[in-house]
């Protein structure tokens, strides 16, 4: 038995203003791996997460943040989506067009019936002129009991995830 | 020095046809008998041909000969024998025990593939590390992660880090180095396993 499979892979053959994955039963743990890039041409964008189409104030993030040289832990809360402005991603105006941001965001136990989902990611990007980097450990609750169903990313602000971005959805099986 | 490495025919081939089975692939593993600065891994055949792959992960456990106190020992990854600092970039947010740090490093003398622990700590303590290169036969700038916790015995001597790198260049990765800092070496007994991992192939 596979205990790491890969559910599902997307590969933006052009510019999209979101991605959703919707095959998800059959698994403990999920786990999105991305490398992604966005259209905005005066900064970066964010690469935002919703569950289960609900785009209410449900989802709080909390962060440990590294940006050059310095260190931050930041929180937000009643989102309407998880990482509100706290994954920078290399878009046009910022990041160079050779430059994806790489992010790992894993879902635990998201089938359960009885708990908040609880979410975590790593992220990484660098900016502007080069001259600085950054590198984010999120962590997230949806306050929401029910089983996963569907996952959509969106950039922030109405912009569009760019042609080349992919992403990868695995599953993660328990014994 | 001891390689071993997976070139059998990809278990995701059968009779020809592409099936989906497991997403991480065990490709090399090398486990440290004689003191050595460098461990080398190369794509060749078979399972082991890594176009076939969308990331790599690469797991160590190391320690290496630095005969002072270190906890944080860089194990420097070098891509397609480039040694130019100028294209591996870094940005670290690191602690140990009593204080947090954030860095940036416009140049480096590799990536960051995690850290060891130094034998001045012993010769029996080990550093962990998890490290992801993404999306490695892209036209993309390499995007390279690494996860290190390494706890010890001596109080002082604690870190755990979490280092984002880029390497600038767009080709295929289709060697890795993995360099003990300084003119020191990986111990016997530190261990280094390259995955390779597979996108879904079929619908």
């Amino acid at each position: 038995m596979a205990i790491i499979e890969a559910i599902e892979t997307v590969y933006l053959e052009a510019d999209v203003a979101n991605i959703t994955f919707s095959s998800l039963a059959g698994y403990e743990h999920l786990e999105l791996i991305m490398s992604m890039h966005g259209t905005r041409a005066t900064s970066q964008i964010y690469t935002e997460a919703t569950l289960n189409a609900d785009d209410g104030s449900n989802y709080s993030t909390r962060r440990i943040h590294a940006s050059g040289g310095n260190l931050y832990g930041q929180s937000t809360s009643s989102d309407s989506d998880f990482f509100n402005n706290y994954n920078s991603t290399a878009s046009i105006g910022s990041g160079g067009a050779e430059l994806y941001s790489y992010g790992r965001l894993t879902i635990y136990d998201y089938l359960h019936a009885n708990k908040n989902t609880t979410i975590s990611e790593c992220w990484t990007t660098l900016l502007g002129d080069m001259s600085y980097g950054q590198t984010d450990r999120n962590i997230g609750v949806w306050d929401n009991t029910a089983a996963v169903t569907s996952i959509k990313l969106r950039p922030g602000s109405s912009y569009n995830f760019l042609r080349g971005s992919t992403i990868t959805l695995n599953g993660i099986k328990s014994s | 020095m001891t390689t071993t490495t997976n070139t059998a025919t990809p278990d995701y081939i059968v009779d020809g046809v592409l099936t989906d089975g497991e997403a991480w692939v065990p490709l090399s593993t090398t486990v440290i008998s004689t003191p050595a600065n460098i461990v080398t891994w190369t794509s060749s055949t078979g399972a082991n041909d890594w176009s076939q792959y969308m990331d790599l992960v690469i797991i160590t456990n190391g320690n290496t000969s630095y005969s002072s106190d270190a906890a944080g020992m860089p194990i420097y990854g070098q891509l397609n024998d480039d040694s130019t600092s100028a294209n591996y970039t870094w940005e670290r947010f690191w602690g140990n025990g009593s204080s947090t740090f954030a860095q940036y490093y416009a140049s480096k003398d590799g990536f960051s593939a995690g850290l060891e622990v130094s034998t001045g700590i012993g010769d029996n303590e080990f550093g962990g590390s998890i490290c992801r290169l993404v999306d490695i036969n892209s036209g993309k700038w390499k995007t390279i992660h690494a996860y290190s916790a390494n706890a010890t015995t001596n109080a002082t001597h604690q870190e755990v880090h979490s280092t984002a790198c880029f390497w600038r260049k767009t080709e295929s990765i289709i060697k890795i180095e993995l360099i003990a800092d300084g003119s020191h070496n990986h111990i016997a007994d530190s261990r280094f396993d390259l995955f390779g991992v597979l996108p879904r192939m079929v619908s």
